[in-house]
């Protein structure tokens, strides 16, 4: 481990730079999840005034319902990780950084892959009925 | 070794907790590797295609813009993402329970969320593309039709394959 005061930049002070670009996801985080709910509201507006709701539509609904709920964990776990990154007095003690960085990598696997097994459901459950 | 300077004392921890982080970055960062390499694969495999479909068939104005668009942002695109979810696999691979590698770790990590901004851009791009693209395309035979009736064009003269059936 390097010493604090060393010439090279502690592994921390490392993490600590990536926040601005973390920062950054978030905020285009945000505007994928801005888009696919105006995908489902124009969705449920056009079946609403145009037509009844099929299986394939309610589906295709769920499966971007899906898409929001787990960005949305995965965006507030990355909020959680730049507060940490952000905290005074993070590279001498980053337990609570290293912490923040683990639960946001965990989160987003679980996330994407409960997605994805949602998704794959909603398509079998569709191809099947 | 002293353990009064904080860094010193936690640090080893810390970079233990951070290990724990590995076995969730290499699934995402070996997806994330796969469903770019495969872009690259559906590319290769889509230039051939329409150089066929274009010998076959009269080149439409939706087909010319499909394999434009196809050629031009779809190659750099996966490569691009391809390029940047290495780096990630090259993080977790790095991580280790006493943190030896810790700094090129974190460093590649800090790479990897540097690109990842443009990679989600670029992917907005793509989609919002993809989209107009779609919603022109949908467009075009409605446009013909209209044409045609106007005009009195034969359908066969434009080279529309769905109407010789």
């Amino acid at each position: 481990m390097d010493h604090p005061n060393s010439p090279t930049p502690s592994p921390w002070a490392i993490l600590r730079s990536t926040r601005r670009a973390i920062i950054a996801i978030t905020m285009l985080l945000s505007l994928w999840i801005l888009l696919v709910l105006s995908f489902m509201w124009i969705g449920a507006w056009g079946v609403a005034t145009h037509g009844r709701w099929s299986t394939g539509d309610l589906c295709f609904f769920l499966a971007l319902a899906g898409f929001v709920v787990s960005h949305s964990i995965v965006g507030w776990k990355m909020i959680q990780l730049v507060r940490a990154l952000g905290k005074p007095g993070m590279e001498s003690d980053p337990k609570d950084a290293a912490t923040a960085f683990t639960a946001f990598w965990k989160t987003n696997l679980r996330a994407h892959a409960i997605l994805w097994v949602w998704i794959v459901l909603l398509i079998a459950f569709t191809t099947l009925s | 070794m002293s353990t009064n300077i904080p860094s010193l004392r936690t640090a080893p921890q810390a970079a233990a907790i951070a290990y724990g982080a590995r076995t969730s970055i290499l699934p995402m960062a070996w997806a994330g590797l796969l469903v770019y390499a495969a872009f690259v694969g559906l590319w290769l495999a889509f230039v051939p295609f329409s150089l066929l479909y274009v010998w076959k068939e009269p080149p439409t104005e939706a087909l010319k813009i499909t394999t434009a668009t196809g050629l031009i942002a779809i190659l750099p695109y996966s490569l691009y993402g391809a390029w940047v979810f290495r780096k990630l696999l090259r993080c977790g691979r790095l991580l280790t329970p006493d943190g030896e590698n810790l700094e090129e770790a974190l460093s590649l990590h800090r790479q990897f969320w540097k690109h990842a901004p443009f990679l989600s851009a670029f992917s907005l791009a793509v989609v919002l593309g993809a989209l107009l693209l779609a919603g022109g395309m949908s467009r075009i035979p409605k446009s013909y039709a209209i044409s045609a009736e106007a005009t009195h064009i034969n359908h066969y003269s434009l080279g529309r394959s769905s109407d010789r059936a």
